[in-house]
């Protein structure tokens, strides 16, 4: 394997943790007023990714420094042609961040309501133009020989990408709802297990859809490759909906998992070589080879990352062994 | 509106609104560190709850530092897209490394710093918060590496149209970015300590309850203060003498000299006339410029006119003369703040460490009041550091209006700035009150 493709997998594969991890936090976050009007409740329900969504963020932030040192091309020309989508992300992630670490801190009713929809909004705002990102990807922009965006906000806000934004939200609902079901205990469980099939019915129309208008739109599905993955996501999915019929809550996080690191391998499947499609012209299309950094760079960042990857995920895997206990009504922090 | 001017505009307060809150972030955590670690070695409970109460305010100020900072990763790309297509094979691997050695060191363990106290040994709570302190230091040394190629290029390139990483070593440690780093990084040593000198003085002045929780914080901060600050004092010098060399018209321009200059004369107030390459009035005194650059009473400081006619040479035509009011005022300001904080610090040390001598109010007040002094140096620091640099982005290998991105359009640029600004002002506010509340809560 070359280079750049080891490093496109790297990418692949940050972006699918990244999923994975914030998923569920994106999930809890939107779910968060929903679940429960109870201060003592809510607390437990934050208490529940409070020590891992600062670690789990990481991801995204090593996925974006990632793609900068490995496909500087890449970067900014994603970056630069969809920033109204990123800045809409940043402000999502600023203000669900904040307000993680904000809400506790005064004993006031009115301070925790405000911050708890904000964490709510920023996370469904976040997740919700993520989902954008992937559909722009998959579709492809307006990209010139320049590597300059040509087009306009309907370039970038298309029904497919729209498609894949409610697919993207409605996943991470699923996952930060069976997350939460292995998470919590007492009272707080029974009105999350009366959402969760109908939060599992809207995921599976959503990931159906989505997958149907790639193939019509895109021809997406139509290698081998790309088939079985999408295959393995939708039976993934099923089983996950029969786990949580039967009061499988281990298995069933695991199934949700597994759907989003399969359709996250089946983006990246259906993009390679490519990297970011051109719509205009398929010769101005980056691809792997074209928008990569330089043989020596590469090597560098390879060895560096032969060390970290698996230390950082050993150490960040110990801490979920730590604060592996369901949250209980008892625990403050 | 220029979407250049904008994006510049959005970069230097994102990054100003960082290093707001980093410093605090990078110094706290450090003595957070130190307290927890008394606390385990001597089991005395004062040590545990200082650790908690300056434990506090060093979630605030992360939390404020993980936000702010996320915007400024996005923007290379966002704002910058020619430029991180330039420099990105040397620039990016600084910020991977960064991201891998630092970020998940920093965020995995505070989370279980805070979230494992009941499942975690004494041990292994010391040792998770040792865990954020180095991750907090690493990403000061990783960006700050990524900074000093922007300052003085090394181990690249020019091949492809971009700069391209041939020696990782040169970039990763770079003199300049060693002795930057040891300069930030002290830096938020002093900042803290001043942090917790001021909060301490309002208990005192307050006569509060807990005159022996603040004693002990006061004599920590003095010691960490002093300590930093005298080694900020002494690799800033080291700085000027590298400036002098590497790059002389940022020199120049902080001591707003245009002519060459050989009599080592220092200038304490000048009023610059920019457009007219002159100084209207300048007020200086003998030798202190040769003493501050280059040890000796002997040395040549090239002025800005003839560095500007040399860059022509080499670049081709154009202005290389920097903002000349804005970088000589913003390094007088630092130097003085720098200054002013050493006499308090040496004032203080003496009263405070002889006992009995009780402070009196006015200096009290002076503490309070000299909490927002290195701030005020972190960030006239780096105007000197940043705009010192222009018209370039890269010195002398990239053009900072060179770097912006194609097809920016005016009113997408102004949108995010204005978002951007208004969020982080309302947060900074908000941070500002919880930490209001905490000092007057008390431990
Ligand atoms: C343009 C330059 C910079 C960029 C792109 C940048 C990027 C970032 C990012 C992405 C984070 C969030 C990491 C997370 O999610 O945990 C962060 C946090 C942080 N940054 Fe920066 N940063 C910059 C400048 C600096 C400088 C100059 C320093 C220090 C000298 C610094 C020190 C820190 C620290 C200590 C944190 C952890 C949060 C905290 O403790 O407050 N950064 N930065
Ligand atoms: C009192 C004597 C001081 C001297 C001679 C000094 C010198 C310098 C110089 C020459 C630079 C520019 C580096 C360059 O661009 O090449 C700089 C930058 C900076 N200074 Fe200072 N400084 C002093 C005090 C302080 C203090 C007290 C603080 C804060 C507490 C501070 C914080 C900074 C920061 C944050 C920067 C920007 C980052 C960097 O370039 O390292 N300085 N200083």
């Amino acid at each position: 394997m070359d280079l750049p493709t080891f490093w496109f997998i790297i990418v692949a594969w940050l972006l699918a943790g990244f999923f994975f991890l914030e998923g569920f936090d994106y999930g809890v976050g939107m779910l968060l007023p929903f679940l429960s009007k109870e201060e003592a409740q809510r607390r437990m329900i934050i208490s529940s990714i409070g020590g891992v969504w600062d670690g789990n963020e990481v991801w995204m932030v090593s996925a974006g420094a990632v793609l900068f040192a490995s496909f500087p091309s890449w970067y900014a020309t994603l970056f630069s042609s969809l920033y109204i989508v990123f800045t809409l992300i940043l402000c999502g992630l600023i203000l669900r961040g904040i307000g993680i670490k904000f809400r506790n801190l005064r004993e006031d009713h009115r301070w925790r309501a405000v911050w708890d929809w904000l964490i709510c909004t920023g996370s469904f705002t976040a997740a919700f133009f993520w989902g954008v990102v992937v559909g722009d990807l998959l579709q492809g922009l307006p990209i010139t020989d320049q590597q300059v965006f040509a087009g306009g906000i309907r370039d970038i806000f298309t029904p497919f990408s729209l498609t894949a934004a409610l697919a993207v939200v409605s996943l991470f609902l699923l996952h930060g709802a069976v997350y939460l079901n292995i998470k919590l205990s007492g009272d707080v469980l029974g009105k999350l297990k009366r959402l969760l099939p109908i939060i599992f019915l809207v995921a599976l129309l959503m990931a159906a859809v989505f997958l149907l208008l790639g193939y019509l739109r895109l021809g997406m599905l139509c290698s081998p490759a790309e088939l079985i993955l999408a295959g393995l996501a939708v039976a993934a999915l099923i089983a996950c909906g029969i786990s949580i019929l039967r009061k499988a809550d281990l298995t069933a996080f695991w199934a949700s998992g597994t759907v989003i690191l399969l359709i996250v391998s089946l983006v990246f499947t259906f993009l390679y070589p490519r990297v970011l499609i051109s719509t205009l012209d398929p010769r101005w299309t980056l691809t792997v080879q074209n928008a990569s950094s330089s043989p020596y760079s590469l090597k560098v960042m390879s060895v560096v990352a032969i060390f970290f990857i698996p230390t950082t995920l050993l150490y960040q895997a110990w801490t979920y062994w730590v604060l592996r206990k369901r949250v209980e009504h008892s625990d403050r922090y | 509106m220029d979407p250049l001017v904008l994006s510049r505009w959005q970069f230097a307060i994102t990054t100003s609104y960082h290093f707001l809150f980093v410093p605090l972030s990078v110094g706290l955590g450090l003595l957070v560190a130190i307290m927890e670690t008394l606390y385990m070695n001597r089991r005395r409970e004062i040590y545990r709850r200082m650790a908690v109460y300056w434990g506090h305010f060093f979630l605030i100020s992360v939390a404020m530092g993980v936000v702010t900072g996320i915007v400024l990763e996005f923007q290379f790309g966002l704002n910058w897209a020619r430029f991180s297509r330039y420099v990105g094979d040397v620039f990016g691997p600084p910020l991977a490394i960064e991201s891998w050695a630092a970020f998940f060191l920093e965020s995995v363990f505070i989370g279980v710093w805070l979230y494992g106290r009941k499942a975690l040994s004494i041990r292994m709570q010391v040792f998770s918060i040792w865990m954020v302190t180095l991750g907090a230091m690493l990403s000061a040394f990783w960006i700050i590496s990524a900074n000093a190629f922007m300052q003085e290029p090394a181990g690249y390139v020019l091949r492809n149209n971009r700069v391209e990483l041939v020696n990782f070593l040169a970039v990763a440690l770079n003199h300049k970015a060693l002795y930057m780093c040891g300069h930030t990084i002290l830096a938020c040593i002093v900042t803290t300590s001043f942090f917790v000198l001021g909060v301490c003085a309002w208990h005192f002045l307050r006569n509060t309850a807990e005159q022996d929780f603040f004693r002990r914080s006061m004599k920590l901060a003095i010691l960490t203060g002093l300590v930093s600050l005298l080694g900020v004092i002494v690799l800033g010098h080291f700085m000027a003498r590298d400036m002098a060399q590497h790059q002389p018209m940022k020199l120049a321009a902080a001591e707003a000299i245009w002519e060459t200059r050989t009599d080592g004369r220092e200038s304490l107030f000048a009023v610059i006339d920019e457009p007219a390459r002159r100084n209207k009035v300048d007020i200086t005194v003998p030798w202190l410029l040769n003493v501050m650059v280059f040890d000796s009473l002997q040395g040549t400081i090239k002025g800005m006119k003839p560095l500007q006619e040399e860059q022509v040479v080499l670049s081709g035509p154009g202005n290389y003369i920097p903002p000349v009011t804005l970088t000589y005022w913003s390094f007088r300001l630092m130097i003085f703040s720098g200054i002013t904080m050493l006499l308090l610090l040496l004032v203080l040390a003496v009263t405070v460490f002889r006992r009995k001598i009780v402070l009196p109010r006015w200096f009290q007040w002076a503490l309070i009041a000299a909490v927002m002094l290195p701030h005020i140096a972190n960030i006239t620091g780096w105007i000197v550091t940043e705009v010192g640099r222009q018209p370039w982005a890269v010195y002398g290998l990239l053009l900072t209006s060179a770097g912006s991105t194609a097809g920016l359009a005016a009113a997408t640029a102004l949108s995010s700035l204005i978002l951007f600004t208004l969020i982080y002002t309302v947060l900074a506010f908000i941070a500002a009150s919880l930490i209001i509340r905490q000092i007057k809560k008390g431990p």
